[in-house]
C-alpha cells in the first residue's frame, strides 16, 4: 500500500476524530452549564465578538484555510463544540473546514 | 506477504524514537512491542508492528502516565493490531480508541472510524476519551522510508485481518488475558505474560527481513 493511500485513510481518521472530540464536549456538559452558554450566546458581548471575528473567519474559508476552532472559540468566549455548531455551521463551515491544532 | 522487519536503529529512524527514550523505557519496564510484548518477540530485529506500538505508547503517553500507557499499549495489542491489519489490508479507516466512565471502569476497542462518533454519543459520558489514528503513524513511518530510501515493499505491517496465522496469535493472546483480567484498569493492571515460544517461532516465520 502506498503512503498516498494510508494518508487518505489517516484524514478520514482525524475527522472522524475531531467529530468525536466534540460529541464528548457536549455529553460532558451539565444542564446549568448549557443555560448559562445559551444565556451567553444571545448577550450583545456575544453578538459584538461575533461581528469582529467574522470578516476574518469568511475570509479564511474562501480561501480554503483551515479554521483553528479552539481559537475561534476563545475569541467568541465559548467551548469549541459550541462555536461550530451554534455559529461557524451558519457560515456553510463542515468538520472539514475546521482543525483543533495546526499540523 | 510476510511481516516486515528491521534492525533497531532502522525501526528508531523511522518511527523519529529516541534511542535514550527507549532505553529509559525499557529500564523503568514501561516499553512496548506487538504481541503484548516488552520487547520485538524477533530475535535481534525488530518488526515495523513494533514501531507503530511504540508510536502508540508516545501518542497516549500524552495524556496518560507512561506506564499506563503501555499497559494499554501490551495489554490491547490485539484490538489495534486488528486496526492496522484492517487498515492494511482492507483500505478501512479504522481508530483504536480507549476511554474511562469512572475510577476503576474502562473500555478499549477498535472500529470504522466514522462509527466512532455516534458509538460515543450513545454512551454514558466519559471522564476520558482517548482515539489513536494509526493510519497516520504508519503513513509517517511510510513517508520517512521513502525518505531514507529504505523499502518497504517486501514486507508488510501486519498480516491480513482473516490470515489464520494471526487469528490464532489473537485468540491465544486473548485467552491469557481473559484469564488475568475481569476489569480494565491500565493504572493498576498487570502487564501480559510474555508470548509463548510456540507463538514467537510462529512470528518468526511470518517475518521477513527488509534490509
Amino acid at each position: 500500500m502506498s503512503s498516498a493511500i494510508t494518508e487518505r485513510i489517516a484524514d478520514i481518521c482525524d475527522l472522524a476524530r475531531l467529530n468525536t472530540e466534540l460529541v464528548v464536549m457536549a455529553l460532558r456538559r451539565g444542564r446549568l452549564e448549557a443555560e448559562q452558554i445559551n444565556e451567553y450566546l444571545r448577550s450583545q458581548e456575544f453578538q459584538q465578538r461575533a461581528e469582529v471575528l467574522e470578516p476574518t473567519v469568511r475570509a479564511e474559508m474562501a480561501q480554503g484555510r483551515p479554521i483553528l476552532l479552539p481559537e475561534i472559540a476563545d475569541a467568541l468566549g465559548v467551548p469549541p463544540d459550541i462555536a461550530f455548531a451554534c455559529w461557524l455551521s451558519q457560515f456553510g463551515a463542515t468538520i472539514r473546514d475546521v482543525v483543533m491544532e495546526r499540523k | 506477504m510476510l511481516i516486515g522487519s528491521v534492525p533497531l536503529k532502522t525501526l528508531l529512524a523511522l518511527t523519529g524514537i529516541n534511542r535514550e527514550t527507549l532505553k529509559s523505557d525499557r529500564l523503568r519496564g514501561y516499553s512496548v512491542a506487538a504481541f503484548g510484548a516488552a520487547r520485538p518477540v524477533v530475535d535481534e530485529r525488530c518488526l515495523l508492528v513494533d514501531g507503530i506500538a511504540m508510536l502508540i505508547h508516545n501518542d497516549l503517553s500524552g495524556t496518560l502516565h507512561r506506564r499506563a500507557a503501555a499497559v494499554v499499549v501490551r495489554g490491547f495489542w490485539d484490538k489495534w493490531a486488528e486496526a492496522l491489519a484492517r487498515i492494511e489490508h482492507k483500505n478501512e479507516p479504522v481508530l483504536f480508541a480507549i476511554g474511562q466512565y469512572s475510577e476503576t471502569i474502562w473500555w478499549a476497542g477498535s472500529g470504522l472510524a466514522r462509527e466512532l462518533p455516534l458509538f460515543v454519543a450513545n454512551q454514558p459520558p466519559m471522564q476520558r476519551l482517548l482515539t489513536v489514528n494509526i493510519a497516520r503513524h504508519k503513513c509517517n513511518m511510510e513517508q520517512c522510508a521513502e525518505k531514507l530510501g529504505i523499502d518497504l515493499s517486501t514486507g508488510s505491517f501486519m498480516l491480513p485481518p482473516d490470515d489464520p496465522r494471526l487469528v490464532s496469535w489473537m485468540v491465544e493472546f486473548r485467552r491469557d488475558r481473559e484469564r488475568r483480567q475481569e476489569m480494565f484498569d491500565p493504572l493498576h493492571m498487570k502487564p501480559p505474560h510474555a508470548p509463548s515460544a510456540r507463538l514467537r517461532k510462529s512470528v518468526e516465520e511470518a517475518a521477513c527481513r527488509l534490509q
